[in-house]
């Protein structure tokens, strides 16, 4: 099906609109990850908005090139400034910061971007050859199953993110009864509306996430001070040799591309933990002669090559069963939606077309990040000079007209102040968000599989158990609740005991 | 040692949770009600599913009222040893204090500045509206040359104008003086 699809997809892939958008979509995200504070999550919601006019693959292919972009461009101010411009950069400033001081900055970046390049492709090879294989097992899914995964999706995002798994879920509760505004489409009753008739549709997807995410984090960001200053950056041009010594760590590419690929793949795990956990086997891994922490290649290939490369894996998950394995992967998927189109075994089997136009963009993005990386990091690095109290107004407007530009309505932009509020303060207590936009997005799946399934039930609830695939998700779902309760806490002990004795 | 702020009971986020869970209550009880919408089968009560949310909801807020609690009360004994690490850090959280106080200006009137724009865009129309809340906003977050920050508001209005109206054909709001660009 994997071919099928890719040559499927051509026709609507290879349009200049497409391939420009693409290339433009990776251009602006190296922009949004090298900016400290955004990332491509933030990229990926402010241009979300602009696209939704755009036919569905180019709009699809820029945003996912927008991702890849971010998910690199971290690394730049990471290796240059040592604060890296996303969460995925955070390890590549263990190394690269310090190669940057001893005068190779140029090999830092132009490893970084290698890497980046080759863990994309990597996380896209699995991307083309997994997701259908996971698609066509996910025929043999029915209501009761459907319903069990999205708690999965829910759960997995939950427990990954804060030291509070209840926080988490309750986060995700809000997103599942925020979902509920609006007609009910099995009843046609009108849920929460207030009798106000602009709610009958429901709250739109775009301002809920811009609101949540964006006006939360500019608040933050003034929060941190600092406004004004402009950061010393250093002019720097990365070395082409770069991918001479992107050979001689050919094993960590390897092996770090297949750990950010197993991350990505399980939902709620992500780039950040692809990353801190290549580095730690490739650390473990080290020659006699490397010293990790110290400027060592291999350090900024590991964290680079698997934070890309769970880029990819991310949307196995995402597009083959709906479950979005992190933020940037439900927003991708709020757009797949905006657009008519619902990810799962339907997708692939209805509009292969479409998938095959993803998986070739996909791919493009991650060439198009080697060519731009290389000629555009002077660029980006003149980016970074520029200062907060410029850029946070500059956010505000691009949320307030992209939200504007959905429905020429002026109720969603108070929808949006509505959930940024909601949105800062929940994050001032150490709520995570992400729980909240996918529950959000998962909710009308999750509603309208239990409600079938409750029809076609005879004993209630139990068919949840009484159907072996269902039953094993919720296993899973058990598992992780006690890992992330018990287990974790059993494991820190044992580590304390171990440091102590020593 | 620090005192975690996390493990502090957050009033206000505990109490809007239950509000929410008691909104869905009180209208599946009365409009959902009204509308023959809450009771029957999977398909005909569609106050089913967000009602079972919302207890779930309040198990999870009661949970984590009683998890603070519990957190709470084993760090009673930790609060007499904090007391010379405040001491100690005085000098610093001073410093901090000052920081968030200018920073709480800044996001207290940029948000009021917000409230106001979102009001008078479609009276003013969005090039008049705009021009006006990005001046404000650069200014209050602490940009001292009034003449750098005019001029970024004026390239930054413009700029989205041209992205939005002209390349995107999105009609931005015109409000009473309908002025806008021409593309």
């Amino acid at each position: 099906m994997s071919f099928e699809a890719l040559s499927a997809g051509f026709s609507l892939f290879a349009s200049p609109l497409t391939i420009g958008l693409t290339a433009v979509g990776c251009f602006l995200g190296l922009i949004i990850g090298v900016l400290p504070g955004l990332g491509p999550l933030m990229g990926i919601i402010l241009l979300l908005p602009m696209v939704l006019n755009v036919p569905p693959v180019a709009a699809m292919g820029m945003l996912i090139a927008v991702f890849v972009g971010g998910s690199c461009g971290g690394a730049l101010s990471a290796i240059t400034l040592r604060i890296p411009g996303t969460p995925l950069a955070a390890a590549t400033l263990l190394d690269g910061y310090p190669m940057a001081q001893k005068g190779r900055a140029g090999d830092a970046i132009g490893l970084a971007i290698a890497a980046s390049s080759v863990g994309g492709l990597f996380g896209g090879v699995i991307l083309i050859f997994g997701a259908p294989l996971l698609a066509e097992f996910a025929l043999r899914f029915g209501p009761p199953e459907y319903f069990s995964l999205t708690l999965l999706g829910l759960t997995s995002i939950a427990v990954v993110g804060d030291d509070s798994p209840i926080k988490g879920f309750m986060a995700g509760c809000l997103g599942l009864l925020v979902a509920t505004v609006g007609t009910d489409i099995f009843a046609n009753a009108q849920r929460f509306t207030f009798n106000n008739y602009q709610l009958s549709n429901g709250f739109h997807l775009v301002p809920i996430i811009v609101g949540i995410f964006a006006l939360s984090e500019v608040v933050v960001q003034v929060q941190g001070g600092n406004l004004t200053a402009k950061p010393d950056v250093p002019r720097v041009r990365p070395s082409l040799r770069a991918f001479r010594l992107l050979l001689g760590h050919k094993i960590n590419l390897l092996r770090s591309s297949a750990i950010g690929t197993f991350f990505g793949v399980l939902p709620g795990a992500g780039g950040t933990i692809s990353a801190f956990a290549a580095y730690a086997v490739a650390k473990a891994n080290a020659r006699p002669n490397e010293h990790y922490g110290e400027g060592e290649e291999g350090g900024i290939v590991a964290t680079e090559s698997a934070n890309n490369s769970a880029a990819g894996a991310v949307l196995v998950p995402t597009m083959a069963l709906g479950i979005p394995g992190d933020a940037s992967a439900a927003v991708l998927m709020a757009a797949l939606i905006l657009f008519g189109f619902f990810p799962g075994p339907e997708l692939f089997e209805q509009n292969l077309d479409v998938v095959g136009g993803i998986f070739l963009a996909y791919i493009t993005a991650n060439v198009a990040l080697v060519v731009l990386g290389f000629l555009m990091t002077p660029m980006l690095l003149r980016v970074l000079r520029l200062r907060k109290v410029f850029l946070l107004p500059a956010i505000l407007l691009l949320s307030v007209m992209g939200t504007f530009a959905l429905q020429s309505s002026v109720f969603d932009l108070w929808i949006m102040l509505g959930f940024g509020v909601v949105g800062y303060t929940l994050r001032h207590y150490g709520y995570p968000l992400a729980p909240i936009v996918i529950g959000v997005v998962l909710g009308p799946i999750c509603e309208a599989n239990y409600r079938r399934s409750m029809l076609m039930s005879r004993t209630g609830h139990m068919v949840f158990v009484q159907r072996e695939l269902s039953a094993v998700i919720l296993a899973v779902i058990v598992l992780i609740l006690l890992w992330s309760t018990i287990g974790q806490r059993v494991w820190n002990r044992v580590l304390r005991r171990r440091t102590s004795g020593r | 040692m620090k005192r975690n702020i996390s493990h502090q009971i957050d009033w206000i986020p505990t109490l809007f949770f239950l509000a929410v869970a008691g909104i869905v209550f009180y209208l599946s009880a009365t409009s959902l009600t009204t509308q023959g919408a809450a009771s029957g089968t999977a398909i005909t009560n569609a106050a089913m599913y967000p009602r079972l949310v919302a207890r779930v909801l309040v198990v999870l807020v009661v949970l984590h009222v009683l998890v603070t609690f519990g957190t709470l009360w084993k760090q009673k004994e930790a609060t007499v040893r904090d007391v010379r690490a405040t001491d100690e850090h005085r000098g610093k959280i001073e410093k901090k204090n000052g920081v968030l106080a200018t920073a709480g200006r800044q996001i207290a009137v940029s948000s009021l500045v917000f409230v106001a724009y979102l009001y008078l865009l479609p009276l003013l129309g969005y090039l008049v509206a705009t021009h006006l809340f990005v001046l404000a906003v650069v200014l209050t977050l602490g940009m001292r040359d009034v003449t750098r920050a005019v001029l970024f508001a004026v390239v930054l209005t413009f700029a989205c104008s041209l992205v939005f109206e002209g390349v995107f054909n999105v009609r931005l709001p015109r409000g009473v003086f309908g002025i806008a660009l021409s593309f």
